[in-house]
């Protein structure tokens, strides 16, 4: 209840955030910047209560019946989505110096909005409608650059994103035409009919295209490489994650011990089919991710890249349809989230065209800029898994879903093969970054970016670390 | 005690903010601030090992809920041992960078990886649980490649530093999938459970010899055992104090010890042997390609670093003919000389400006205290009674004698070479004619001077601590008649013909190394280190490569083909919903 309050305070915000960027430079963000700041307060306040099961909430009744439900999951991945939109206002506010900057925190805060809504909802209509308007705001943030490529890339994304949408659409009315229910938890009834059981794949393949599985990424590197810098950093750290999340929560209702299904029960009708797809999936992601990033020229295709392997392994995690396979998906989710934001903020202006972030050009940046390349280096090194931070155990728990799901299939244990073979394929271009842009001969000097821009990445970057030493502070809101 | 091995590495981690701050005030404060906290690090780990007593094990806090992981120390004879060692080689080194360094930029960066690496390594050897153990693990490899990068401005560093952190990445990730099965098999990771009788032990036979390979990989990428040791002879692009820690006293000896720790699963009676004999053959290859390699190599690191390689083979070969107890006094007597020889080596390179040993030759009355370390290391290394390096190898080809003829060959070849390359590189760079780059060298500052010394004399009297009581078993681990003999009998062969053909026939040996085909190919072979580089180099542009420009290209950009891949993947659900698969 207090999420959905806290949604709709946003889009309060929103509506005054418009005319008053007019007036002063920062207003507009401090507006948003404090609305996201209540909204992780109430979370926060509201978290110890969700941590016993699934809460389900239906705040309206008639007309818009919508179902909401709040469990430890929705509660991390929303916290992972505010954080990191908050991390973006606050960066944003320093970032834009000139120009219109209104409508941008407008549709940013729309977007959390929705972002909230996905995560939350708990009927596939009321997931539906907030996908949507991810959809369209994350368009809206993606041309708000103006620049040619990023319209370019702007109408890529709308293209292959409304095409997502028909499928999810379809998806949906298959399943309510075989079970006769909307809601979430029925899911698992849907796969009684094999007519329910291709609705259901059709709806895993419709939310494929916004956390971007192979073969549905192609708009990911464009949308990465061309949008504004604060754009691509909330895209990549929340957007993905949050669409991945979309997957989770169609996929949650079948496990066992995922909260739906009484303990001891299996999900009805045979899901070994949609395991087999998940699994399949997940490899391609993860492979064609890695072995893509790995002859980029251009560090944030590089990144976009690399993202797509991310949600490689966590459909990996996904795929096993278990409960530590719902934990290490949120809890990817999580660290790729703070990490890939906080370098696309590190990056910054230096690599806010297409030009700029050419690996060519930005090498030795972070020779002349050392608070720029300790932040560049520790957040790639963060990324490929090096402790002391966060996602060196998302990695083990990954692949602890899979050998935990061993016995039931040998598949999943070829997948765990295939993701460290990637995470191995997957230093090669991370180390080579670092070893270019951190450590690379300067061509020139170059200007060093004011220390409190960098403010918003050190952030994240800290919560990453404190995430790797302190695991258990973290994790004890998952478990 | 305990609380002096939880002290031991978390000195050393909770003191690298505070190196850093002091570091970037002045580079000097810094270094006696990274001094201090090895001292602390020092003192902890011998008050540790001094008041022994039984066994025991300790853990705080759930670290990481989902496997039940709890932070833990485990103290036993083998954890204070290496413990002991490590803090004490780590202290020297910290304080011969103190004059290494000097002047250099970059020292916040040097002395925070250093503490870091310490810290870590410390933890990794207290640790009581495997997770713990590959946290550690990971982190000392980070610590590695960025220290072998630390000199960024050369390019070769940069590379070497790639190189060392996939290759090892790849051994890692091997030891990952291990200790990810044994969590979710056993419900914890805790080394005195899964050791224990219900543990590893209870499992089938296929699968256990399936899981001690994965450590046994994961050993070979950390210890640079072949063919994962490419990294290793690279990484002597980095500082000379990094490469006599890391790169050949303390990390790459990690490997190692995961398998004394492991020891229990290597030898347990249902694999017969069979993982106790992969380990020994690794071992053994890689003592013989190291060795030789060392024998070729013209740059002074990279005869060390191939020494390592060798020297780290006999450890592992030790232990898969089952004598911990010498593989655990190897492991400590060739960090010992080892580190002396990189140590000494830092002060030669120092004095002659470079690192290639054609250009260096009798500097041995210029340098009297560096040649004077240097020869305990190489005498040591050879294994000369009394000094450390003698009782360990001694002990192992005792157990290879034991076991059979053919270890006992490969053995005392593996010996051979070793005193082969030892005086070879004795002779070279400190005797004969002065090289191009002798002009008028001078010893180092007293920071760089003391360190030597103390190892030097560390190697003379360790022998007495270690033969005096069997740590690991109560079995006699001391040397045979036998081994005496023989490994006398090649010391002192190798010694002749490394005179003969390195001093005072250089020049004609090496007229004879040009005139025959067959010597002059061997030589390349030995100095390109068999070819590995080449065939990696192969694999990856001839398949990895091409595979990877093949992939990227499915990224057209075009939104046709974008649209005709998203149909595609409906038309593939379709048609298995056809088929009925779905």
């Amino acid at each position: 209840m207090e999420i959905l309050f806290a949604g709709g305070f946003l889009s309060l915000a929103a509506d005054l955030a418009g005319p008053s960027a007019f007036l002063k430079r920062y207003a507009a963000g401090l507006v948003v910047a404090a609305a996201l700041a209540l909204s992780i307060a109430v979370l926060l306040s509201d978290w110890p209560s969700v941590l016993g099961g699934i809460v389900q909430l239906q705040p309206v009744k008639e007309p818009f019946a919508s179902v909401y439900v709040v469990d430890r999951y929705t509660t991390f991945t929303a916290f992972t989505a505010l954080v990191v939109g908050f991390a973006v206002v606050a960066y944003s506010t320093l970032y834009f110096e000139s120009g219109r900057r209104g409508p941008f925190y407008a549709l940013l805060s729309i977007m959390m909005c929705t972002l909230v809504g996905v995560v939350s909802a708990g009927d596939l209509l009321t997931l539906f409608l907030f996908w949507e308007g991810m959809t369209v705001s994350a368009y809206g943030l993606v041309t708000f650059g103006r620049g040619q490529l990023s319209m370019e890339a702007g109408i890529k994304y709308f293209f292959m994103a409304g095409i997502g949408s028909l499928l999810v659409l379809y998806g949906i009315a298959a399943v309510y035409f075989s079970t006769g229910s909307i809601l979430i938890g029925s899911i698992g009834l849907s796969l009684t009919t094999s007519f329910g059981q291709l609705g259901f794949a059709v709806l895993l393949l419709g939310l494929g295209v916004e956390a971007a599985v192979v073969p549905l990424h192609t708009w990911l590197p464009d949308v990465y490489s061309a949008s504004p810098i604060p754009t691509a950093s909330v895209v990549s750290g929340a957007v993905t994650g949050v669409a991945v999340f979309g997957i989770l929560k169609v996929v949650q209702p079948l496990v066992p011990g995922g909260g739906y299904l009484p303990p001891g029960l299996q999900p009805v009708g045979g899901t070994g089919a949609i395991e087999l797809i998940l699994a399949a999936l997940a490899l391609l992601s993860m492979t064609v991710g890695n072995l893509s990033a790995l002859v980029q020229g251009n560090v944030r295709r590089m990144l976009s890249f690399s993202s797509v392997a991310q949600t490689g392994y966590m459909l990996a995690a996904l795929s096993t349809m278990s409960a530590p396979g719902l934990v290490a998906a949120v809890f990817t989710i999580w660290n790729h989230g703070l990490l890939k934001s906080n370098l696309f903020m590190a990056i910054g202006k230096r690599g806010s065209t297409v030009e700029g972030s050419q690996l060519d050009s930005l090498k030795g940046a972070g020779r002349s800029d050392r608070m720029f390349g300790f932040l560049f280096g520790s957040s790639s090194l963060a990324l490929m898994g090096a402790p002391p931070f966060g996602m060196f155990w998302s990695e083990i728990l990954v692949i602890q879903a899979l050998l935990f799901a061993g016995p039931a299939g040998t598949v999943f244990y070829l997948l765990a093969a295939a993701v460290v073979i990637n995470i191995v394929l997957s230093t090669g271009y991370y180390f080579r970054v670092v070893n270019t842009v951190v450590f690379g001969e300067t061509s020139g000097s170059r200007e060093a970016v004011p220390r409190i821009d960098l403010l918003p990445s050190i952030s994240l970057l800290a919560l990453s670390l404190v995430t790797g030493i302190a695991p258990f502070v973290i994790l004890g809101w998952v478990l | 005690m305990i609380i002096a091995a939880w002290l031991s590495w978390l000195l050393p981690l909770l003191g690298v903010p505070l190196v850093v701050l002091a570091a970037r005030h002045s580079g000097r404060l810094g270094g006696w601030l990274a001094v201090a906290l090895s001292g602390g690090s020092v003192a902890a780990a011998f008050y540790a090992a001094l008041t022994l007593g039984a066994s025991t094990t300790e853990g705080y806090t759930l670290w990481f809920p989902p496997l039940s992981v709890t932070l833990q120390v485990e103290v036993d004879q083998l954890s204070v041992l290496v413990g002991a060692f490590v803090s004490f080689v780590s202290l020297l080194v910290v304080v011969y960078s103190l004059g290494y360094l000097k002047d250099e930029p970059g020292q916040a960066r040097y002395y925070a990886l250093v503490m870091l690496f310490v810290g870590s390594m410390m933890g990794l050897v207290m640790s009581g649980n495997l997770i713990q153990f590959y946290f550690f693990w990971e982190v000392m490899g980070v610590c590695s490649a960025l220290l072998i990068a630390f000199w960024s401005d050369r390019p070769a560093a940069r590379r070497a530093g790639l190189k060392a952190f996939v290759v090892t990445r790849l051994g890692d990730s091997s030891l990952l999938v291990a200790v990810v099965f044994v969590a979710v098999t056993f419900g914890t990771t805790s080394f005195s459970t899964i050791l224990g009788p219900g543990g590893i032990a209870s499992l089938g036979t296929g699968t256990i010899f399936v899981l001690g390979l994965l450590m046994f990989i994961g050993s070979m990428g950390k210890s640079a055992q072949v063919p994962l040791h490419v990294w290793l002879p690279d990484a002597m692009e980095g500082p000379t104090t990094v490469s006599a820690l890391i790169h050949a006293a303390t990390m790459v000896n990690a490997g190692v010890f995961l398998m004394l720790r492991m020891y229990p699963m290597i030898a347990l009676p249902q694999l017969s042997g069979s993982l106790a004999d992969v380990i020994l053959a690794v071992g053994a290859l890689s003592a013989l390609v190291g060795g030789a390699c060392a024998l070729a190599a013209d740059d002074i690191k990279r005869v060390l670093a191939y020494s390592t390689i060798s020297q780290l083979g006999l450890m592992f070969a030790a232990i898969g003919l089952g004598n911990l107890t010498a593989a655990a006094y190897q492991m400590v007597s060739q960090g010992l000389f080892k580190a002396l020889a990189f140590l000494a080596a830092g002060s030669v390179i120092t004095a002659l400006g470079t690192r290639e040993i054609d250009k260096m030759g009798g500097i041995a009355k210029l340098l009297k205290f560096t040649y004077a370390g240097f020869t305990v290391s190489i005498l040591a290394m050879a294994g000369l009674p009394p000094l450390v390096g003698f009782w360990s190898k001694d002990a192992i080809l005792s157990s290879a004698i034991s076991a059979g003829l053919f270890p006992t060959l490969v053995l005392l070849a593996a010996f051979a070479l070793t005193s082969l390359y030892g005086f070879r590189l004795l002779f070279r760079v400190f005797h004969g004619h002065p090289g191009e780059a002798v002009k008028s060298p001078s010893e180092p500052p007293l920071s760089m001077l003391v360190p030597i010394g103390a190892l030097s004399v560390s190697i003379l009297v360790a022998w007495y601590l270690i033969q005096a009581q069997p740590l690991l078993s109560s079995e006699s681990w001391l040397p045979g008649p036998y081994a005496l003999a023989s490994s006398l009998s090649v010391i002192g062969a190798s010694l002749a013909v490394a005179y003969f053909v390195y001093l005072s026939g250089y020049q004609r040996s090496a007229a004879l190394i040009r005139s025959s085909r067959g010597l002059t190919s061997l030589r390349d072979l030995f100095h390109d280190g068999f070819g590995f580089d080449k065939v990696y180099g192969k694999a990856y542009d001839g398949a990895l490569g091409p595979l990877a420009s093949a992939v990227s290209r499915l990224q057209t950009g075009l939104v046709e083909a974008n649209t005709a891949l998203l149909l595609l993947a409906v038309g593939v659900l379709f048609v298995l919903f056809a088929v009925g698969v779905l």
